[in-house]
């Protein structure tokens, strides 16, 4: 599994090393950038998020224009989490308040922030979990099912009127997608992906 | 450089190391030394060392040096710990994962799969010890010793050591798979430290077959291929 990726945008040099140094020992997580202005907020939305898994901002730097950005980063990116952290819960928007999976409090004890981030860690990585198992296109996914039925090519191509050419060519590319080279391991796998029931195996 | 130093520059070749009924306890003895007193022939224990160390040493040249018969019985025993020691540890450890999970019946499938793999395995590990193996020794004694060569000239036009590389092949898919399905596709709810130890032991096998095989494809196959060709020509 790949290190969740963070972004830290924090003004205050302090507290956003300490935000850093938090992050970074945790069991993967890596920050890859700090900001400290709320410009380079729309940027990165605009930009390189295509590998940030987590945004910390401060609620410094949330102003009117944050709600936009937010919701485009969205949309562009709906796996992205969005933490906030604050000094006073009061100081967070009502109408923002939607957009944060989290609030992290200046005040928190070290267990209590400890406990927020890995509560966030676990939901990024169940997310990228479930985004890797749909790796497969659905015409992959079924032939691999029927693959794992214990069909030969001949009965796979027949049953979904496609050459038995562009089967072989389809069980490539799943083998290269999954990594996985014989039967017996690609039927374990549809079962372990609930393709196929566990009985339906042979 | 002393043995001990061996060992602790790579803790791995300390199963080769046992495959020459050398055993622990080596002292400040040389490498020299340690195989002196165990009779073991210094340059074979280091071809086979250096080639398990490091996958792209392997001077053949040298190794063509060594008999058949020594070949072989390194060969014999590595089997041995693969059919007596490596798999049925493994074994034991997949049982222990599978009692101590809230979910056996998936850890049982990859179970199965490694039973498939070790039927698989050994059936490939007696075929060489009952027959490759035989087949070499009595190549090399006939060509040493002019022992039954007219049989061994016989047995060579249907099948010879090229028939052997041909059919040689790979049977290391299945290991590959357990160890994906292990790294990537099990859930992560099992004991971690089985699981670890699981992987640990799988891909020391697999890089020890590995080793294995590229001794009896570039070391044994070639030299007893030489063998062969001397015999029917000198028949002929």
């Amino acid at each position: 599994m790949s290190k969740t990726t963070f972004i830290v945008a924090e003004p205050v040099f302090l507290v956003r090393k300490g935000l850093v140094n938090v992050i970074n020992e945790l069991p993967n997580a890596s920050v890859i950038g700090e900001l400290e202005l709320t410009k380079s907020i729309t940027k990165l939305v605009t930009g390189t998020s295509n590998y940030v898994d987590v945004l910390v901002i401060s609620s410094d730097l949330l102003d009117e224009t944050s709600q936009s950005s937010f919701k485009r980063l969205k949309t562009k990116h709906e796996r992205v989490v969005i933490i906030v952290v604050t000094k006073d819960v009061k100081d967070i928007p009502i109408e923002l308040k939607s957009f944060f999976s989290e609030i992290v409090l200046l005040s928190d004890s070290k267990s209590t922030v400890h406990e927020k981030f890995k509560k966030i860690l676990n939901s990024t990585n169940a997310a990228q979990v479930a985004h890797q198992a749909q790796v497969l296109s659905e015409r992959e996914a079924q032939i691999l099912k029927d693959v794992a039925l214990g069909l030969s090519n001949k009965e796979i191509a027949d049953k979904n009127f496609i050459s038995p050419h562009t089967v072989i060519t389809h069980r490539k590319n799943i083998t290269k997608k999954l990594g996985i080279k014989t039967v017996s391991g690609l039927t374990i796998y549809a079962i372990l992906n609930k393709l196929i029931g566990i009985d339906e195996g042979n | 450089m002393k043995l001990a130093e061996v060992v602790q520059a790579n803790f791995n070749t300390l199963s080769v190391i046992n495959r020459f009924g050398i055993k622990l306890g080596f002292g400040d003895l040389s490498v020299g030394g340690v195989c002196e007193a165990n009779g073991v022939n210094i340059d074979f224990f280091l071809e086979i060392l250096n080639a398990f160390h490091d996958k792209n040493y392997f001077p053949q040249d040298h190794l063509q040096s060594f008999s058949v018969d020594e070949i072989v019985s390194y060969l014999r025993k590595t089997h041995n710990d693969y059919m007596y020691q490596n798999i049925p540890y493994i074994e034991m450890l997949l049982e222990q994962l599978e009692a101590d999970c809230k979910n056996p019946d998936e850890i049982k499938l990859v179970h199965n799969f490694f039973n498939e793999y070790k039927d698989e395995l050994f059936k490939h590990l007696l075929w060489e010890d009952n027959k490759i193996f035989p087949y070499a020794q009595s190549v090399e004694q006939a060509y040493l010793n002019g022992n039954n060569v007219k049989q061994v000239v016989e047995a060579l036009k249907n099948y010879s050591m090229k028939n052997f590389l041909g059919e040689h092949d790979d049977i290391e898919s299945k290991l590959n798979d357990i160890n994906i399905l292990f790294v990537k596709y099990l859930p992560p709810v099992y004991n971690q430290h089985l699981c670890i130890r699981i992987l640990r032991e799988l891909s020391f096998l697999e890089r020890d077959i590995n080793d294995h095989s590229r001794i009896e494809e570039k070391v044994l196959a070639p030299k007893v291929i030489e063998m062969e060709k001397f015999l029917l020509k000198q028949h002929e």
